[in-house]
């Protein structure tokens, strides 16, 4: 085997068992209130793809393209782009109805799950730009699906870990475009691509902007005036504005017949986005402005201790070299990778900015943090090493001091088991510490998956159970994967129920008290409690 | 990126002017601190997680020991405020569950106050809950330990004694208008069982007769939503002085207010108005 053959081959693996890793892992990790809707909204899509399979072959394609058509297939969820709606539907066709490989949550959740493997692979390849060992690589690796909340996102039926891989995508494909015409194309792809995922993939392009006022602004203002900036634009960036919007466009057929209007709802849709109720530090914010602090203080508090300290110093370090070359030229890749790790963090912590949904929102941050905490790493362990006056020891001491941080997240990792919308680390002392610091607990209702044992064996025949927070279709797909008995029936209200799955979220307190009022008792008689503290607590009517 | 990283070469490191404090030597070592600092703390953290984690035998036992030697009238709350599990195997006891908890004038509701505490979970502040307690209470006994579970006992301190209950006797009052009902409120987050008034009335009366009193009446007022409240208390038709409640803070507010000149006794009436719409009050005497 050649060198480009074995690398492919490590590359794949890396893919498959990420992949693998994923799969395995994702059965205690219950169904989030969005999934529940992306479930929904890839069962309506699926039937136009297969229907315009049947058309190609029939002659009448154009019937697939009649607006009735698009809009009975597409209306549904037309605040998100169709493309990762349309791998669930697709993905749960195949792998759930027609080969029966995967339960029905599974096969819905397998496209994020290969894209997970993609994650691994580009920190592989970023990594190995970085001239990161293949020790440190796999440390960067491990970096970001150690990290609970990673973890979390990656199992889901969610946009969250694609549109990060997207973007990781991006920027692999950017780099790679100073020397090659082919990655300058593959970057407006793949640009187009990441907006078809989410819309986040707007705003992280200031990264690329920050960067070419930063490594060749200077130099081409020097030799060549205001023209000579013309020309030092990177070419990645006309294939970026012309093959995003187009790929975009083209990917969503609901738009096609009504484009100013429907891009006018979606954008319209997330210009003015609500702001969900968030609890940090004993506080419910509920408008902006938020704190600026937010972001940095969540991360702390989230990202296993060790790893969270590696990305500091790694990002600090890589600050500090690049001031050191300031008069003598920028590292452009370091400054990549440092502005892309930072950029997520610092648009989201705009106050204006909603703050919710944990640290999603700055996911396409994490792979680049971790690729300087393992270069940090590297730096620590030859400082210590020297500092032993055993600089020979370096490999060993990296070894030893790698494992370690990584056996911390790995522990916390497993601690936390499915629940990583609740994960905290070292520093603000897990759940415990979290709820004592007054964090929020969850947010998006799958922690119910805690209590689901529970009431599969006490609720009476037939009877309804009031599942706080959970859709509708979340319970459906509860009941279609097995994980609840089948006569047990959804209600919204305590009136009509004679069981309750609170889920603990400071702003819905109240509806925790009217459980208390209709039951006629304060008692619980389980949860799901992390490290004591209440994260779903189940109430029983007396007497049932 | 990696060259920068390492942060010097070993040639460097050999070079007797290593020693000399400069920047580019001193940032590294600042580098590996905190990261060996980090490491260090996580690893004691997970070392001595498990420990300070409660099993279900440590509440069963726990439970055990509260049924053998529970007294009606008893209650039972936890530390910190938020480590709730305890509530699900301790029952038939009252449960109160507050932050700053000795500032609340619940713990002297009950004649003997279970306190389930965790005073080794990260971040608690159950011991000095505690020692606030033990301050305002009467502490009964010695602390037990089921486990990392801490069991103390209160009883009030003389003259602190709660005599009488407004809301458990809420259906012998003459209530004007309408029924008041006694329901779970939210707070400040924070759950309050209290007499609420019909809403539709700007003012209610609640006439107790037949109350035991000592030195006052103490509780709790809560307006749902915006909107000012007052409370007037009269002892055998001699008024205390009001309580009010401010428009514009959403809270639930305490109270305590002494008695008027009546002399302590087993037989007084004790009318309480409440104005303000969307009230909720809770007042026990002692």
């Amino acid at each position: 085997l050649n060198a480009r053959t074995q690398k492919i081959i490590a590359l794949g693996a890396i893919g498959v068992l990420t992949f693998v890793a994923l799969l395995l892992t994702e059965k205690p990790v219950g169904f989030t209130r969005d999934e529940s809707f992306y479930f929904l909204a890839a069962d309506l899509y699926t039937p136009w793809y297969l229907g315009l399979w049947d058309n190609f072959w029939h002659g009448r394609i154009l019937d697939s393209f009649s607006d009735s058509a698009l809009t009975r297939a597409f209306s549904y969820n037309t605040e998100h782009p169709v493309l990762m709606k349309s791998l669930f539907g697709l993905s749960h066709w195949l792998f759930f109805s027609k080969l029966a490989w995967l339960r029905p949550a599974a096969a819905y959740r397998a496209p994020a799950w290969a894209l997970g493997g993609l994650m691994s692979v580009l920190i592989t390849l970023l990594s190995r730009r970085a001239k990161l060992s293949w020790g440190l690589t796999t440390f960067a690796v491990l970096c970001f699906w150690l990290t609970p909340r990673n973890l979390y996102d990656g199992h889901l039926a969610a946009f969250d870990m694609p549109i990060a891989v997207a973007w990781v995508l991006v920027v692999y494909a950017y780099d790679r475009g100073f020397q090659s015409l082919r990655w300058a194309v593959l970057t407006g792809v793949f640009f187009g691509l990441a907006l078809c995922i989410k819309h986040n993939a707007y705003f992280y392009p200031v990264a690329f902007l920050i960067h070419w006022l930063l490594v060749f602004v200077p130099k081409a203002y020097r030799e060549g005036k205001l023209r000579g900036v013309l020309k030092s634009v990177p070419r990645q960036w006309g294939f970026m504005a012309l093959l995003g919007p187009l790929i975009f466009f083209l990917h969503w057929p609901y738009l096609w017949p009504h484009p100013i209007d429907r891009l006018g709802a979606y954008f319209g849709f997330h210009l003015h986005h609500v702001n969900y109720p968030w609890t940090y530090l004993g506080t419910v914010l509920r408008e902006p402005p938020f704190p600026l602090s937010y972001v940095l203080v969540v991360t702390a508090l989230t990202v296993p201790l060790p790893l969270f300290a590696l990305m500091v110093t790694g990002v600090l370090r890589a600050t500090v070299a690049l001031v050191r070359q300031w008069r003598t030229g920028l590292d452009g890749f370091t400054l990549l990778v440092l502005l892309n790790g930072i950029t997520p963090l610092l648009l989201i912590s705009w106050p204006s900015v909603p703050h919710f949904g944990g640290t999603k929102h700055w996911l396409p941050g994490m792979p680049f943090l971790g690729i300087l905490a393992a270069a940090s790493l590297q730096s620590i362990a030859w400082t210590v090493a020297r500092l032993l006056g055993r600089i020979q020891w370096e490999r060993y001491v990296l070894a030893a001091l790698g494992g370690l941080a990584l056996l911390c997240a790995l522990v916390g990792t497993v601690h936390i088991d499915g629940y990583g919308d609740s994960a905290y680390n070292e520093l603000a002392g897990e759940g415990a510490g979290a709820a004592q610091l007054g964090m929020q607990r969850q947010f998006w209702s799958n922690n119910v998956s805690g209590v689901l044992d529970f009431l599969n064996r006490t609720v009476p025949r037939g009877d309804r159970v009031q599942f706080h927070e959970v859709t509708s279709g979340s319970y459906q797909a509860y009941l279609a994967n097995g994980m609840l008995r089948p006569d047990i029936g959804f209600t919204l209200s305590p009136n009509d129920a004679h069981f309750a799955a609170y889920q603990y979220m400071q702003e819905f307190r109240d509806q925790e008290f009217e459980i208390w009022n209709a039951f006629g008792t304060d008692e619980p008689v389980d949860g799901l409690y992390l490290d004591e503290s209440p994260n779903v607590t189940v109430y029983r009517r007396p007497g049932f | 990126m990696i060259p920068e990283a390492t942060g010097g070469t070993a040639a460097e490191a050999a070079s007797p002017t290593a020693t000399l404090p400069t920047l580019s030597r001193v940032l590294p070592v600042l580098e590996a601190a905190v990261f060996l600092a980090s490491l260090l703390f996580s690893l004691a953290f997970w070392i001595r997680l498990p420990g300070e984690l409660p099993s279900d035998g440590d509440y069963k036992a726990l439970f055990a020991a509260m049924q053998q030697e529970g007294r009606p009238g008893d209650g039972v709350t936890v530390l910190p405020f938020w480590a709730q599990r305890a509530h699900t195997y301790i029952h038939g006891i009252p449960f109160i569950a507050y932050p700053s908890l000795a500032g609340e004038p619940d713990v002297e509701r009950f004649a003997r106050l279970w306190v389930v505490a965790q005073p080794d979970l990260p971040r608690s502040d159950a011991a000095e809950s505690l020692r606030e307690l033990d301050q305002k209470l009467q502490p009964v006994g010695a602390k037990r330990r089921f486990g990392p579970l801490t069991l103390a006992l209160y009883e009030t301190r003389p003259g602190r004694t709660t005599t009488y209950d407004f809301r458990d006797h809420l259906g012998d009052a003459q209530a004007s208008p309408g029924v008041a009902r006694v329901e779970w409120h939210e707070f400040d987050y924070l759950p309050r069982f209290c007499i609420r008034p019909p809403q539709s009335v700007q003012q209610s009366t609640f006439v107790y007769k037949g109350v035991p009193l000592t030195r006052g009446i103490r509780g709790g007022l809560g307006v749902l939503g915006n909107g000012e409240a007052r409370m007037v208390f009269s002892v055998d038709g001699r008024e205390a002085p009001p309580v009010d409640l401010v428009g514009g803070q959403r809270g639930w507010q305490h109270f305590e207010v002494p008695i008027p000149e009546v002399g302590p006794g087993s037989d007084h009436t004790v009318s309480v108005t409440v104005s303000g719409r969307n009230v909720c009050f809770d007042a026990v005497a002692f």
